[in-house]
């Protein structure tokens, strides 16, 4: 009779949490929503505001955009000035008042130490993000501190299911971890490598695996380049011999393929994001990059 | 989605869209007279590039500095067009047409050295209907007010089109975006050119709104973003009525 009462009180009870379990995320970015799901699984409803190809700086004005932010639990974004165009008025238009700051609202950039960061100095030379570079979600190692604060923010929100979140969050870096040496392995070699780069978007990831920028197209996105500027990218890749020129889709194209064109160097698409999986868009990243630099050096 | 929340959506958007329309159906009718579509593109521009000058003078200055850079800025443009029309009437819409190029191009180099450039560029012409929030119907409504006003007691050209033309277009492109703006002007002034004042200024304001409400359902009920969306309607909505007009 009793282990009959327990089996009852433990299906009610899970029937009950899964009925209104789903903690609603919202998020700016598809790595977000893609972590959300690792972290949060069966407990969450995620949704995101901008797919892998698109360019998270710029996002069109949709009736479920708004929708969803008005239904948000919490609104996991990157921050540091990344969606400053778009997000703060999405907010104030969805009038939520769960998601307007802490604990309904998280930013990525808050739980790391960011790159690039433009004192007055360099500022001058069209630094694009004052508080630091925002595309920190190409290093794997910030990708963990993230994935931690992740599941201390859904503790908060949802405590039942904090043991929940807390399994699925080692079981996630464990897997993550593995993961991170298998790149680290199969990347050894392109350490050092110098490459050319559209935007910086591509920072942290060129920093973990030890390669070098050695120049950008565009410093400052959405603008054409100078004559001048132009002229010394390509002297400097042909001196220097650098084969890979990095850019993604929603760089365009043009700009990598004239270098590539009069250089002799490979222009090489990379993806920016991936909403299924962030292990696929490491593996994706790591194989293009690998392979590339087999062909082109 | 619910019913409330589709409301909750929508509602902004659509007072915003019907502000623009109740000022931009009159002014396009005069804009289609003569013959000048490309002045308020030009104006929009100046108003675009007033702001970005303004922002780049004073730092990161208050908002309320860089519309009064931004309406200073049109209100010059629409002088200086006024003044152009008079002299050099047969080649306006060529005037019209280069002081645009002239000043876009200038704005980019304006914020060439700035680290936000592109995203300011971009921002200043791109308002987004959906996003417009009760202040900005506030401030679009007092210009609205504004212009009506200038339109019906205004004794000369220049007080009576020109300057409320750069005053609506100011408003109304950080609100609801460059071609949505074009679009109120031109489509439902086309569906009634060949009518009197009074009925041809209501049957825009019809064929308006009927573009306006059928694009916001449609944006809501395909999830598409709303003002291209409503752009698309707009043209429709004076096809259909330009149509039903001729038989």
């Amino acid at each position: 009779m009793k282990i009959l009462k327990f089996f009852l009180t433990t299906i009610v009870l899970s029937t009950a949490s899964l009925a209104n379990a789903a903690i609603n995320v919202f998020t700016c970015e598809p790595e977000w929503a893609a972590l959300a799901r690792e972290i949060g699984a069966d407990r969450v409803r995620v949704s995101t505001a901008i797919s892998a190809d698109q360019d998270p700086h710029q996002v069109q004005a949709r009736p479920s955009l708004i929708s969803a932010v008005r239904q948000a639990d919490l609104v996991f974004c990157t921050g540091a000035e990344l969606e400053v165009g778009w997000l703060p008025v999405l907010l104030a238009r969805s009038a939520n008042p769960r998601v307007q700051s802490a604990p309904g609202l998280l930013y990525a950039a808050d739980q790391v130490s960011l790159i690039e960061q433009s004192s007055s100095t360099d500022r001058a030379h069209g630094d694009v993000h004052a508080a630091g570079n925002p595309h920190m979600h190409l290093d794997p190692h910030r990708i963990t501190m993230v994935a931690k604060a992740l599941t201390e923010r859904l503790a908060t929100l949802d405590p039942q299911g904090k043991a929940y979140y807390h399994q699925h969050l080692v079981d996630f870096l464990q897997r993550w971890q593995a993961a991170i040496e298998k790149w680290e392995s199969r990347a050894s070699h392109l350490k050092d490598t110098e490459v050319v780069v559209h935007h910086r978007s591509f920072s942290y990831l060129l920093n973990w695996l030890g390669m070098r920028a050695v120049a950008e197209m565009e410093p400052k996105p959405g603008l054409p380049p100078t004559p001048k500027h132009l002229g010394e990218i390509l002297s400097k890749v042909e001196k220097e011999n650098i084969g890979l020129i990095l850019f993604t889709s929603f760089n365009g194209s043009q700009g990598a393929n004239w270098l590539a064109k009069r250089s002799g160097a490979c222009a090489v698409q990379l993806p920016f994001s991936n909403e299924k999986s962030l292990f696929s868009l490491y593996d994706e990243l790591i194989e293009i990059l690998v392979s590339k630099q087999g062909e082109c050096l | 989605m619910s019913m409330t929340d589709s409301l909750h959506i929508l509602w902004p958007a659509f007072i915003a869209g019907a502000l623009v329309l109740a000022t931009h159906v009159a002014l396009g009718r005069q804009v289609l007279k003569r013959g000048i579509i490309f002045i308020d593109l030009a104006v929009a521009q100046a108003a675009a590039t007033g702001a970005l000058a303004s922002q780049i003078l004073l730092g990161d200055a208050a908002a309320i500095w860089q519309q009064t850079g931004a309406l200073l800025a049109a209100l010059l443009m629409a002088v200086s067009l006024h003044a152009l029309s008079k002299r050099h009437a047969h080649i306006q819409e060529a005037l019209i047409g280069g002081s645009y190029i002239l000043l876009a191009s200038f704005a980019v180099l304006l914020v060439s050295h700035d680290p936000h450039a592109g995203e300011y560029l971009h921002q200043a012409l791109s308002g987004q209907i959906l996003w417009v929030t009760p202040e900005q119907l506030v401030w679009l409504a007092v210009a609205s007010m504004v212009v009506v006003a200038m339109m019906r007691y205004g004794k000369q050209e220049l007080s009576r089109f020109y300057l409320p033309l750069a005053i609506a277009v100011t408003g109304a492109v950080q609100t609801v975006g460059v071609y949505l703006v074009f679009a109120s002007l031109i489509f439902p002034a086309l569906a009634s050119i060949r009518l009197s004042d009074a009925s041809g200024i209501v049957r825009g304001l019809l064929v308006g709104t009927a573009g306006l409400v059928s694009g916001l359902t449609i944006s809501l009920l395909a999830d598409l973003p709303s003002g291209p969306t409503i752009v698309i309607t707009l043209a429709i909505s004076a096809a259909v009525a330009a149509r039903s007009n001729r038989q």
